[in-house]
């Protein structure tokens, strides 16, 4: 049983093809690290899987159903998004913009279970005493989490993430990861986390998929999906191998002439 | 704590399975939710009596008391007679009410308008002004005004009419360039502003070559007046408002996805974007062109409006569009106002003076609050 099941997707934007036959699925309790260099197709994939475009071709299921036949609520109860950065600056208040997650389920009306999650959710992010700040009054690295506390109360079986740690620093990189690996180990929660750091993906990740130019280069546990060979391909870098107390560290080391 | 969420795929198919208690941040959220909602009540109240009050004085000084005794009588459709000075009762009627319901209204729907094209384009400096409804409203209005002297057929209607059709040809080239390239609030009030000097320009042009007569009038109509003000007009612009305002008031909390969270996650929450952003594109259009197009420019209202609003009671829609509303109202009231009384008999334009009221009130926010933020 798998909560997220693409099969050879493809998608053309503007007559160039984006991605070219993709198959991935996520299963539940799985971190999917999505790396790939720019323009490999990452985002494209993530905004298929939501149905915020139509993919040409290919198979998307969400927790078994195909994604076409779904309507938009109940695929809002499936997948929940996280997007690169949060939109700066409405006066909204913290609660408000998590209760915004409840919308698949209260309409626009929530009701004393609603509230109750969203109250859970700021205090398992450490947002409590945010509660009342309104968005424009916080920090990028607070902003990003209370997004993500907003995808939480959607308590969907799959989460994804788009970038969710480019624009943060790294204490607040560290801290969405880790939260997201306890979410999908005790709840069971699937996760597909598109990441540009090689490190902290495959620390973090159950498996990790390597997109070049839409196509799905190498996939499974990070050590065999991201070797010298996979990253110099896709990336164009020399990249050294090491480990720090157990944990992998990949830094880029020399661009390669392709 | 953490073991009363149930993510997965077992709680998404019933999500209110678990019954769990409210504790004190929902309480307080709710708390909250119920002394905003009061802050809006208080300013309606606020409003109405200020109106009440402020309708009794000018040249022909009345009372209160009279003003509730002609309302009375109307509201008995003519069975009572009760006010005994005719001259007060018809000034009251036929002057002072509509003007200052005017003034209400037209505040209204252009703060109302201000706030949905702002959250529509997420952009703070949008409005009906800014996009160049205004100015092209004030177009249509001159040449009605220069050539529709002999069409006689079309009767009062004609320059309304003139100034909608242009104002409402000058959004659709604002938001249909927009929507080509990608909705992009940038590229909105770029071509806004061109379109405004565009307009402008022509108004000059028209001004130009326009007599003594129709000149006074252009330039009348451009300052924005609610002298002479119908009740006709007057009732088909509350009639407007009375629609736009509870159909965008039912979609607050998606505008507020919207603003907050982007397209693209409204979308993943269920939302239909698209249908959210034409309709809140082409009723904010429809109310402030409807507005203008009867009382002349006064498009700084539709900017201001909704800044105050969210100032004081912040950026959730559901009560932002009411109190914007109320915001616009008490705005243009005041300026008409002013504008009435300052230097009576001779009566200031209302354009000019929420300029005069309004920028000081704003900049005032503006320094008073440190951060730089959205509102």
């Amino acid at each position: 049983m798998t909560v997220l099941q693409a099969t050879a997707v493809r998608q053309s934007i503007g007559g160039r093809t984006v991605l070219d036959g993709v198959t991935l699925s996520v299963s539940p309790g799985e971190i999917v690290g999505l790396v790939g260099p720019n323009g490999a197709g990452k985002s494209t994939l993530v905004r298929a899987m939501l149905g915020l475009s139509r993919p040409v071709s290919g198979d998307i299921r969400l927790g078994g159903r195909d994604v076409r036949t779904l309507s938009a609520q109940a695929r809002a109860r499936e997948i929940a998004y996280v997007p690169q950065r949060p939109s700066d600056g409405f006066p909204v208040s913290v609660f408000d913009t998590c209760l915004l997650g409840r919308t698949p389920y209260m309409g626009t009306r929530p009701g004393r279970e609603d509230l109750a999650i969203v109250e859970q959710v700021l205090e398992q992010l450490g947002l409590t005493n945010l509660a009342f700040r309104t968005m424009d009054a916080l920090s990028g690295g607070e902003r990003q989490r209370v997004m993500l506390a907003r995808a939480l109360a959607q308590q969907t079986p799959l989460i994804v993430l788009d970038e969710p740690t480019s624009a943060l620093d790294i204490g607040n990189q560290l801290f969405t990861l880790r939260f997201l690996a306890d979410e999908a180990r005790r709840r069971g929660v699937g996760v597909l986390v598109a990441i540009h750091d090689l490190s902290l993906a495959a620390r973090f990740s159950s498996r990790i998929a390597l997109l070049h130019q839409g196509r799905l280069v190498a996939e499974g546990p990070w050590h065999t999906a991201l070797t010298a060979e996979t990253i110099r391909q896709t990336y164009g870098v020399e990249a050294e191998f090491g480990t720090l107390r157990g944990t992998p560290v990949i830094a880029p080391f020399e661009a390669v002439a392709s | 704590m953490q073991s009363r969420i149930h993510i997965g795929a077992a709680s998404a198919a019933a999500p209110h399975s678990s019954a769990v208690p409210a504790t004190a941040v929902s309480l307080a959220y709710r708390a909250a939710g119920r002394r905003r909602a009061l802050i809006v009540v208080a300013a309606l109240i606020l409003l109405i009596v200020a109106a009440a009050a402020v309708t009794v004085r000018g040249i022909n000084e009345t009372t209160i008391g009279t003003l509730a005794l002609v309302l009375i009588e109307q509201a008995s459709f003519g069975h009572l007679s009760l006010v005994s000075d005719e001259q007060s009762a018809r000034v009251l009627l036929y002057l002072r009410l509509p003007r200052v319901v005017m003034a209400i209204v037209a505040g209204a729907a252009l703060s109302v308008s201000g706030v949905l094209m702002q959250a529509i384009t997420r952009n703070p400096l949008v409005s009906p002004y800014t996009i160049g409804v205004s100015s092209a409203a004030g177009f249509g209005a001159s040449i009605a005004i220069m050539y529709g002297v002999g069409v006689q057929s079309a009767g009062v209607y004609f320059v309304p009419m003139s100034a909608f059709a242009c104002a409402m040809l000058c959004a659709v080239c604002v938001f249909s360039l927009a929507w080509w390239r990608g909705m992009g609030a940038q590229a909105m009030i770029l071509t806004g502003i061109a379109l405004m000097y565009l307009f402008s320009a022509m108004t000059a042009a028209v001004q130009f070559v326009a007599t003594e007569e129709q000149l006074a009038r252009v330039v009348h109509w451009t300052f924005g007046s609610l002298n002479g003000v119908q009740w006709d007009a007057v009732g088909l612009c509350a009639a407007m408002l009375a629609v736009i305002l509870p159909v965008m008031l039912a979609k607050g909390w998606q505008l507020n996805a919207l603003t907050v969270a982007g397209d693209d996650v409204a979308q993943s929450l269920g939302m239909n974007v698209r249908r959210l952003r034409g309709t809140a594109i082409l009723l904010s259009v429809v109310a402030a062109a409807g507005v203008i197009s009867f009382v002349g420019v006064i498009g700084f209202v539709g900017l201001i409006g909704p800044h105050l609003a969210r100032m004081i009671i912040g950026g959730d829609h559901r009560l932002l569009l009411p109190f914007a509303a109320i915001c616009g109202a008490g705005l243009l009231l005041a300026a008409d106002t002013v504008g009435r009384l300052a230097f009576s008999p001779t009566v200031l334009p209302v354009g000019i003076v929420v300029a005069f009221v309004g920028v000081p009130v704003f900049l005032h926010l503006v320094i008073a609050r440190k951060r730089e933020t959205f509102a």
